[in-house]
């Protein structure tokens, strides 16, 4: 029986292990977008799609079905973790990666550090993420979080807190949201961890925990 | 949101009436003394042509604490320029920036905070031998001071903020820093007092997520101390400029 690929619309075999990871969307006419896909613009050249330029801005975000993130080997697993996020409301899906840029004083390097997709669950902006970390080598799975937040946080010390999220640049739209920086979210930040896949419910924190 | 094809720094070969940052901005990379940044007591004998291997050494004070009083940019090993507003103090406005191109969209406010080396290793505060660290002598907070004007943009409006000439906040001391993330005023100003970068323990957060798509320019100034506390080391170090994008 001859096996079958999944593949993008534009013929990115979906689920391809690389050196680095990835998103990709099922789109709720089954059809599939990954970052690998190649597109062209004038501005930019021909490049990989964009979460923000192609995703969000074209609309695409109301068509989401599933949100995935494939993982590069690492440590904990040699074929690459995966983590898939059902979205059941439109607007309700997010990625974004974490740079730094390291400024010269005999070295510098420019790198990213982690990506991270999430949904957000309820109007209140509670979501949940899944991050991949270079640094850690491995993905952390199911990080709660508000998206809301006046201070969205950090899961360990190499990443500094994030600030508020710009919502409609990551693809957030909810209607009658409490509005982006305005819930505090106070709660311990996991503690950095090699063995994230060893956390399958730890954050699973009660919802009570948080202040609002 | 897309990243940034270009971040660059740049620094400051003119005055700080009359700036001048044509062809002053570093490159990421390099190795065997290009494209560093380098500090050195007035009266070290260091010039234009000075290789790093030969960069003249710092003595330290035989007690308290001193300030580096120059700071040069080399695009080669021995190919150097003065930054000529740096002089250690909170004198001169227009000394750095950070250069922002128009090809990226931020989804949070970047932050600066600095390192012993692009690894990273949290800092501890007062463990010798590290700048970073800091010591007794300067409340172990870190040896490397900054102040940053403003936003660098703001959300939206193509509002870029440029400071003028003129002094910067209080002036630094050893001893200056707040613990956690400070950010300057939206107004926009200077921070008033200056802030200590060690690690993301001691860091500077923007306080707005400046506008996607937009390039723009984040002023900075630095002041580098050092102590008799201080173990007698090259040090060499990274400041990290953190942001998100997709």
């Amino acid at each position: 029986m001859q096996h079958k690929y999944v593949v993008s619309k534009n013929g990115f075999p979906i689920g391809k292990i690389l050196d680095h990871s990835y998103w990709a969307i099922k789109r709720r006419d089954r059809s599939w977008l990954c970052e690998e896909d190649m597109t062209f613009d004038l501005q930019r050249g021909h490049r990989r799609l964009d979460w923000s330029l192609d995703i969000v801005t074209s609309g695409d975000w109301r068509k989401i079905k599933e949100l995935w993130l494939f993982c590069p080997p690492n440590h904990l697993n040699p074929g690459g973790q995966t983590a898939r996020l059902p979205i059941t409301t439109p607007g309700t899906a997010f990625q974004f990666k974490v740079g730094q840029m390291d400024t010269n004083f005999a070295q510098s390097a420019r790198s990213c550090k982690a990506q991270l997709i999430g949904r957000v669950m309820d109007s209140e902006g509670w979501c949940e993420c899944m991050i991949f970390d270079y640094g850690l080598d491995g993905l952390i799975t199911r990080w709660p979080n508000n998206v809301f937040a006046k201070t969205f946080g950090t899961w360990q010390p190499d990443i500094a807190p994030l600030g508020p999220l710009r919502l409609p640049v990551i693809g957030i739209f909810l209607p009658d949201s409490p509005g982006e920086g305005t819930v505090v979210v106070e709660a311990d930040p996991p503690p950095p961890d090699s063995h994230p896949e060893d956390r399958e419910d730890e954050y699973r924190w009660a919802r009570d925990k948080y202040v609002g | 949101m897309a990243d940034f094809t270009t971040i660059s720094m740049q620094f400051n070969k003119g005055n700080d009436a009359t700036p001048d940052w044509t062809g002053t901005a570093l490159s990421s990379g390099g190795t065997s003394g290009a494209n560093e940044l380098r500090f050195a007591p007035t009266g070290g004998g260091q010039t234009t042509t000075t290789a790093s291997a030969s960069w003249p050494l710092a003595t330290k004070p035989g007690s308290g604490t001193a300030v580096f009083q120059e700071l040069w940019m080399f695009s080669a090993d021995a190919v150097g320029v003065k930054c000529t507003t740096y002089d250690g103090a909170n004198t001169n406005a227009r000394v750095l920036r950070f250069n922002f191109d128009a090809l990226g969209s931020m989804a949070s406010p970047p932050q600066v905070g600095a390192f012993d080396s692009t690894s990273h290793t949290t800092p501890s505060p007062g463990t010798q031998p590290s700048l970073i660290n800091g010591s007794s002598n300067t409340s172990n907070r870190s040896c490397l001071k900054a102040n940053f004007y403003g936003r660098g943009a703001a959300a939206s409006g193509s509002v870029q903020d440029t400071p003028s000439a003129g002094s910067v906040g209080s002036a630094p001391t050893a001893t200056s820093g707040t613990t956690g993330s400070v950010s300057p005023a939206v107004t926009p100003a200077w921070l008033t007092n200056w802030q200590d970068l060690q690690g993301f323990v001691d860091y500077i957060t923007d306080a707005v997520t400046p506008q996607a798509l937009f390039a723009f320019l984040w002023y900075f100034t630095l002041a580098l101390f050092y102590a008799s506390d201080v173990s007698a080391s090259t040090y060499t170090f990274v400041i990290t400029l953190q942001y998100t994008y997709s």
